[in-house]
Formats: structure tokens, C-alpha cells, sequence
């Protein structure tokens, strides 16, 4: 279960472990941006503010008692910080809150377009492309693996059920595809990273 | 970074690693910033294929991870110097029942025990050989016997010395701390009575 992955980390950055919190500050950073997006449409205004609910996760996670999942927990203090803070400009915030299923939506919709530079932008389209491309050019046994876990979000059981495989091959597939799309993007994250 | 770990971070990240592999590879990447970035741009990926990115950028990415660590080394900071001024203020807000003064308490007691422990122990070596419940058998002295001057002597030193004895089995009894002395020394509290029952046929 993803929960275990991050009852883990959470058990660590406990325990004082900084590159837990980095690992999963990279996992929920894209999530917790754009759903921050949803509330504040400057991008410097979306990037203080989930900078501002990462820092606030942190000072609370002593007593996060692992009751609801991390997400639940850390998508409740993003929506809070981004109401207070446009409370704090007399701004009104959005007449019905994010739903967390709608924070998930696979919907670009206008407002990315609003946050994002168009440097950003051509980054992103490039990027996908990639990607795409990427998939694209997998074995079929691969590209159906990663397609029905990153786009469906089956779990290996349902994965190796769908595709009558065993759950261990299921895992070998996945990674095999992440590893080759990982290979083709990185030469356009190099130069970003550098 | 082999392919079994970047196999094993795949896992982990879909919540499909167990409990052994999860650790394992968390604590690798606690080491290895490069796996570290792997994780990252697999949930990068991730994020673009599920259309929720503002920013695929990993530098401005990195900046933002820098700016949290930098205002929580701040606070954490600011945190430990608060500590070290309470820390001098306590003893003296604190009095006698500062950690020091606990201490000192728990030590002096703890030493005032393990002294009467040591002397008590070593008295109690020092007893004559004799002591024991042996002394069962030394023939009590009666009254019958006062006119005989040699034998009244031996007689009065005979009862000297049981009552020494039996003074220092009971002595022994109360402080051994098993409860076989004490058991001793309660079944000789009673042996007199059958000595003395015993004693006139033997004059005769």
C-alpha cells in the first residue's frame, strides 16, 4: 500500500531523518502545487504558499498519529494555508473547497494556463512529449503495465489479474518501463538541473 | 545504484515494496542523493502523465526544497537558543529540586545503604566458628549445681557461652535475609525446653 511507503517516511522524518522529508516533499510537491494552484493563481504566490504548507506539515508532523492517510492530512493543511493566506490579502477564497478527488483530476484546465510561464509551459509540452514518445516505443507487456498503473491506478493485484501475469512480473514490467522513460528525460532535466 | 534498488524504489513508490525492501531502499536513499533524484523524476513523470504539474522544472523545484530547509533551520535555530537561555536561568528558578540536587539526594542515599550493607555483612563474619545450630547440643546448666565452686564456674561459663551463641544465631537469622536462618532460629528458640527436659537424666 502507498500508505506504507509513507508511514515509513513519515517514521522517519520523526525521528530526525532530513532525506525522508526531501523524499516526500518529491513525492507530494507536484500534487500540493497544483492543487495551491487552484486557490492562488500567481506562480510566486503558488510557490509561497506551498512552500508555507510544507513548513507548517513539518512543524506538525510530531503529532501526526497516522489516523488518516499522509495525503488527506497534508492536502487539509495546503487548503488551510492557501484560505488563510488569501484571507490574510482580503482575498476571498473559492466559494466551495477543492474536493481531494478533485485535486487528483487528470484536468489541466484554464488556471494551469494562468499560473504557468510560458517557459514553464514549453517545458511541460516538451516533457510530455517525451514521455509520450517514450511509452509510445515500449513493448506492448510494458507500455500496458505502466499505462494501467500510471493512468488507471491499478494496483499490482489488479495489474497482474487484467494482464493474467504474476504479481512479480507485474513489478519487473513497471519498473522496466519507468527505467526506459526515466533514460529519455533525462537528458531534458540535465540542463534544468545544472 | 544497482537495478534492484531502482527496481525496489519503483515499487516503494506505488506502495508495493514490503516491509524489509521499503526500509532497505529508504535507507539507501537517505545516502544516495542519486536515487534520491530518481525518485524525484519518477514522480515527475508520474505528475505529468496525470496532468498535474505547474512547474516541471527541477531547478526551481530545488530552490523551493531549499527556501523550506532554510526557514526551518531558522525556526529550529531560534528554538535552540530559546533552550540554552532556559536551560541557565533553571537552577536557579528551579532550587533544590534541580537534576543536580536529585542526584546528589540519590547518591548519598544509595551509598548510606550499600555502607550498612557492607559493615552489617562484615560484623557478622567476624562470628566465632561455633555459631550455628549446633550449639543444640551444649547441656544447659541448672540451678542444682551453685555449691560446686569449680563446677559452678564451668557451669556459669557454659551458660555465658550459650547465651552468646544463641544470641548470634538469632542475630544471624534476622539479618542472612534468606528465610532459612529465620526458620533456624525459630526452632532454636524452642530447643531449651527440651535440653532442660533432657538435663536431669543425664545428672543421674
Amino acid at each position: 500500500m502507498a500508505e506504507d511507503t509513507d508511514r515509513e517516511l513519515v517514521r522517519r522524518v520523526k525521528k530526525g531523518d532530513r532525506a525522508a522529508f526531501d523524499l516526500l516533499f518529491s513525492r507530494y510537491q507536484q500534487k500540493i502545487q497544483h492543487l495551491v494552484a487552484r486557490y492562488v493563481r500567481d506562480q510566486d504566490e503558488v510557490l509561497d504558499v506551498t512552500q508555507e504548507a510544507f513548513i507548517k506539515a513539518f512543524r506538525a508532523l510530531p503529532r501526526f498519529r497516522g489516523e488518516s492517510q499522509f495525503y488527506t492530512w497534508l492536502y487539509r493543511i495546503a487548503v488551510n494555508t492557501a484560505k488563510n493566506y488569501l484571507a490574510s490579502r482580503s482575498r476571498r477564497p473559492p466559494g466551495v473547497d477543492v474536493d481531494i478527488a478533485d485535486g487528483e483530476q487528470m484536468d489541466g484546465g484554464d488556471y494551469l494556463r494562468d499560473v504557468e510561464s510560458p517557459e514553464s509551459s514549453l517545458a511541460r509540452d516538451e516533457l510530455r512529449e517525451a514521455i509520450d514518445a517514450a511509452i509510445a516505443e515500449l513493448p506492448d507487456d510494458l507500455r500496458s503495465a505502466v499505462t494501467l498503473r500510471e493512468f488507471e491506478g491499478l494496483s499490482y493485484e489488479e495489474i497482474s489479474q487484467v494482464m493474467d501475469c504474476p504479481v512479480g512480473t507485474v513489478r519487473s514490467r513497471i519498473f522496466r518501463a519507468r527505467d526506459t522513460i526515466d533514460q529519455r528525460i533525462r537528458p531534458l532535466l540535465r540542463g534544468d538541473a545544472e | 545504484m544497482s537495478e534492484k534498488l531502482r527496481e525496489s524504489l519503483s515499487a516503494a513508490m506505488d506502495g508495493e515494496a514490503d516491509e524489509f525492501e521499503l526500509r532497505r531502499v529508504m535507507d539507501e536513499a537517505g545516502k544516495d542523493r542519486v536515487l534520491r533524484d530518481t525518485w524525484e523524476r519518477y514522480h515527475l513523470v508520474s505528475a505529468v502523465l496525470a496532468e498535474r504539474t505547474t512547474d516541471t522544472s527541477l531547478r526551481s523545484r530545488d530552490a523551493l526544497r531549499t527556501r523550506i530547509w532554510e526557514a526551518l533551520d531558522y525556526e529550529l535555530a531560534e528554538i535552540e537558543a530559546e533552550n540554552v537561555v532556559t536551560e541557565i536561568e533553571a537552577p536557579v528558578a528551579g532550587g533544590a529540586s534541580s537534576p543536580w540536587m536529585g542526584r546528589a539526594v540519590g547518591f548519598a542515599v544509595a551509598f548510606g545503604v550499600a555502607a550498612a550493607v557492607l559493615f552489617g555483612s562484615g560484623v557478622l563474619e567476624e562470628q566465632p566458628p561455633g555459631a550455628g545450630v549446633a550449639v543444640l547440643t551444649v547441656p544447659d546448666a541448672g540451678p542444682d549445681r551453685v555449691d560446686d565452686a569449680p563446677a559452678l564456674t564451668h557451669e556459669q561459663d557454659l551458660t555465658r557461652n550459650n547465651a552468646y551463641v544463641m544470641h548470634h544465631v538469632q542475630q544471624t537469622g534476622l539479618n542472612a535475609g534468606g528465610m532459612l536462618p529465620f526458620v533456624k532460629m525459630v526452632t532454636f528458640e524452642k530447643a531449651p525446653e527440651v535440653v532442660v527436659a533432657d538435663e536431669p537424666a543425664r545428672s543421674e
